[in-house]
């Protein structure tokens, strides 16, 4: 395995529901510990493209194409295999953060449930969790909390922590931070930059947010009507070529602003 | 990461069941039992539906040792005292066979509400898993499920139980047998609702994302979620099943003389009412007592665990 072979590699992935094509990439790789983003307005198919990696479109849904993570072919995977992958190695921040835990289990709970589920032996998971609660700055008395007791960001801190306990290897942050007040934005976004340090964690961020991206990601890549349309780094910003990447960057005015300053 | 205490009030929506609402912020410092009694007696229909539950359970319990005469809940006759008003030896009095009415009430206990509770406990075990499943699972099987529910529903549970209780023959085990037959469909109908309703949250999502079973999803993710209205529903119907259980006892296809069952009790001293009203009256007030007392029990809960609540027609 060299740095070479990206950790996650798309290709030629095409997405259909009920005969309408709702998603056709060419390429789009992740490699280890880099931080790439997604960004598109909503209906682009980003989510569709998310779910398809871990395995859990719709049934009425098809996908062709090579989904590898790590060499692993995870398209028409069996059920045991995507399991294993799931959570373990490749983690999902959803948007909704409290929504996203389970309102009947303890945030603590919810944690240990997970690493069990994923065989960490018990002497090893608590110096995992309390590494995890450090590495996202999360206070253990949390973990007796119940989501509905949780801020949205303490909340995603959580999940988050979660990922870093079962040492996934790719975070595929989906809207993660879009339902948080724009401080809380900016510490999960410094969170997944401190991970990529600490952990060498790679992150997908899945995102409508141009601005926030651009500030996170190593690389863009513009989506619109389920296809990549423009690649790059923070110079798409600058120098948007396709009308998709103009309009979000235009619907931004923090953006903007930066377009005026940056020469 | 403020230090939002643990005294956040019910803001939350399904998971807000964990912190008593109402005068969150003096009742966080009092200890669980004690935000538990002040949250019954600040509600008094709960608070007096709890409080006939547990003398119904007492009765029930130390019924040998409350009633005047034992042996009448059985096989004891009395024919020289039959028909006594309430008053002396017998406080509410002595039905045909010189029964004494009192001692029988006390016993029935245990068969009409002890009987329904089992009802309801068995139609749980078949309806919440039917329910749970075709919820959790969707698709084909869902439908094939829900119609079979449906056919079930669409007759009237105490005439379906009726026909069911007349074609197994007149006893108290047909009886019940056949209102768990007729029951069972409610809860699966709730039941598939609301984890319906569940598998689409993002709680959900997140644990399939983790790796977690589906079936383990449906246990431990949606389960716990969706069971509070069905616990509400159930507790309701515990009123509703002591009245069907009384009624089909009443109409001969229940519980069967001497067995001291409330319903059979009334039927006993239906063509005396004019009369010796007390062999039917008081039988039937305690099937009404115990019914209201289960139906305040369960509107109670409701607040608790199912603000929102469908009622049932």
């Amino acid at each position: 395995m060299t740095n070479a072979t990206p950790l996650l590699s798309l290709r030629d992935l095409v997405i259909e529901i009920r005969g309408r094509r709702l998603v056709d990439v060419a390429e789009l790789s992740v490699a280890r510990g880099q931080i790439v983003g997604l960004v598109g307005e909503s209906g682009a198919g980003k989510s569709l493209l998310l779910s398809s990696i871990l395995g859990l479109l719709p049934a009425d849904a098809t996908v062709r194409g090579s989904i590898a993570f790590d060499g692993l072919e995870l398209r028409g995977a069996p059920d045991r295999l995507l399991r294993s992958v799931r959570g373990r190695r490749i983690a999902v921040v959803l948007q909704g953060a409290r929504a996203a835990l389970t309102p009947t289990l303890r945030s603590g709970t919810w944690i240990e449930r997970a690493l069990v589920l994923h065989q960490v032996p018990t002497p090893e998971r608590r110096a995992r969790i309390a590494h995890a609660l450090d590495a996202v700055r999360l206070d253990p008395a949390l973990l007796r909390r119940y989501p509905h007791q949780l801020s949205g960001g303490e909340a995603q801190r959580v999940a988050i922590a979660l990922a870093v306990a079962l040492r996934a290897e790719l975070i595929l942050a989906d809207e993660a931070t879009s339902a948080l007040d724009v401080t809380v934005q900016a510490e999960v976004a410094e969170l997944f930059r401190e991970l990529r340090e600490t952990e060498g964690t790679a992150v997908l961020v899945v995102s409508h947010d141009l601005a926030l991206v651009a500030g996170l990601a190593d690389r863009i890549d513009i989506i619109a009507d389920g296809s990549i349309v423009e690649r790059g780094g923070p110079s798409v910003l600058t120098d948007p070529q396709h009308r998709v990447t103009r309009e979000l960057v235009t619907a931004n005015p923090t953006l903007e602003r930066a377009q005026e300053t940056v020469p | 990461m403020s230090g939002s205490g643990g005294a956040v009030g019910s803001t939350g929506a399904r998971g807000e069941g964990f912190t008593a609402p109402g005068g969150a912020g003096a009742s966080a410092a009092r200890s669980a039992p004690g935000r538990v009694i002040g949250y019954i007696v600040r509600r008094p229909g709960l608070a007096f539906g709890l409080a006939i539950v547990f003398v119904l359970a007492v009765g029930a319990v130390l019924a040998p040792v409350l009633a005047p005469f034992p042996g009448d809940a059985g096989n004891d006759t009395n024919l020289l005292a039959a028909l006594q008003p309430p008053g002396g030896l017998h406080p509410l009095g002595t039905d045909l066979a010189g029964r004494d009415v009192w001692s029988r009430i006390l016993f029935g206990i245990r068969i009409s509400v002890g009987v329904s509770v089992v009802v309801i406990v068995a139609s749980l075990l078949v309806g919440v898993p039917v329910g749970l499943f075709a919820g959790a699972v969707g698709g084909k099987l869902d439908d094939l499920l829900m119609r079979i529910v449906d056919i079930f529903l669409a007759f009237p549970s105490l005439l379906l139980a009726l026909a069911i209780a007349a074609t197994l023959g007149p006893s108290m085990e047909h009886a019940a047998i056949a209102i768990v037959v007729s029951w069972w469909p409610w809860y699966a109908r709730l039941m598939r609702g609301e984890a319906a309703a569940i598998r689409g949250r993002a709680y959900v999502e997140a644990a399939l994302l983790l790796g977690i079973p589906r079936w383990r999803v449906a246990l431990r993710h949606i389960l716990p979620n969706a069971i509070g209205p069905v616990i509400v529903q159930a507790s309701l119907d515990l009123g509703g099943v002591i009245l069907t259980f009384a009624a089909l006892s009443f109409l001969g296809l229940g519980a069967q003389d001497p067995t001291p069952e409330w319903g059979l009790m009334v039927e006993q001293g239906r063509t005396l009412t004019s009369t010796q009203p007390w062999v039917a009256l008081f039988p039937g007030a305690a099937i009404m007592i115990a019914a209201l007392a289960f139906t305040l029990l369960g509107e109670g809960l409701r607040e608790r665990l199912d603000p929102k609540g469908p009622a049932r027609p």
